[in-house]
């Protein structure tokens, strides 16, 4: 079962659609940012399974997954920060509530 | 056959906190739920035989940005929750997507690499390989994610900090 290549295309699968269900209906933007984390940790996951099957686990793929990983802490970094931002400025985190544009 | 006992486990301990980060209902649990999803994820990558990205893995998510997240949560000021009642119709919109999503691709996969093996004992090559691919090939790329990084950092500090 360790070997085999199905077995982690699977979770990764099954990770980016938890997290699509997440994104889609959640409404709280922190758990929203959650549920991205754990869609890029499929990706990656996938890519990495890939990868050792494609090329025997050739460095090209891993560079690829630290750009991901670097990416992906930029990204959390900016989304923290706006998230915080408009809660100080709302004091509302709700998606559906944050619905209207008057500055 | 300890191997596949030992990565059964972490197969489900990935699947079980995943689905913990994702439907409980206070935030701070989700982000401990997502901690340890992705550090079991790190697992699956010593599996696979990428010790290095396992310990990057640890480093950044676990070390960073879970961190980062209940720092956040911590700081906000507690907001009274009221129960929601949530929108049926968008949870229907959510679980039929995501059914579709899954579907389409396990069908694709299920054919194709069902029975493929992958030679786990083979070493993957290693950080001296990693170290010489970013310092001359992608050197370019390496220094734009530092550079978006950087500025990551500032657009937060310029973000978050308070205005007099």
């Amino acid at each position: 079962m360790a070997s085999s290549l199905f077995s982690y295309l699977l979770l990764s699968l099954f990770l980016v659609c938890l997290g699509l269900i997440g994104v889609l209906i959640r409404r709280n933007l922190v758990i929203m940012l959650i549920c991205i984390e754990l869609i890029l940790n499929g990706v990656t996951l996938n890519l990495l399974a890939i990868n050792k099957f494609v090329t025997g686990g050739a460095a090209v793929g891993q560079v690829v997954a630290i750009f991901i990983i670097a990416l992906a802490a930029a990204e959390t970094t900016i989304a923290l920060a706006l998230i915080f931002l408009t809660f100080r400025h709302y004091k509302e985190i709700d998606s559906e509530k944050l619905n209207e544009l008057k500055g | 056959m300890l191997n596949d006992v030992i990565f059964l486990i972490f197969w489900l301990v990935i699947a079980v906190f995943a689905v913990l980060a994702v439907f409980l209902q206070k935030p701070i649990y989700n982000a401990f739920a997502m901690a340890f999803s992705i550090f079991s994820i790190a697992g699956m990558y010593v599996f696979l035989g990428y010790e290095f990205l396992a310990a990057l893995q640890v480093l950044v998510y676990v070390g960073a940005i879970s961190v980062a997240i209940i720092f956040v949560i911590m700081l906000s000021p507690p907001v009274t929750v009221s129960p929601k009642k949530i929108n049926p119709y968008k949870i229907l919109i959510g679980v039929v997507t995501s059914l579709a999503l899954f579907i389409l691709v396990f069908v694709l996969y299920y054919g194709k690499f069902f029975y493929e093996k992958i030679n786990i004992n083979m070493p993957s090559q290693g950080v001296n390989e990693i170290g010489n691919l970013l310092a001359m090939p992608y050197a370019v790329p390496f220094e734009i994610i530092s550079v978006i990084l950087l500025v990551a950092i500032m657009g937060a500090i310029v973000l978050a900090k308070k205005e007099e």
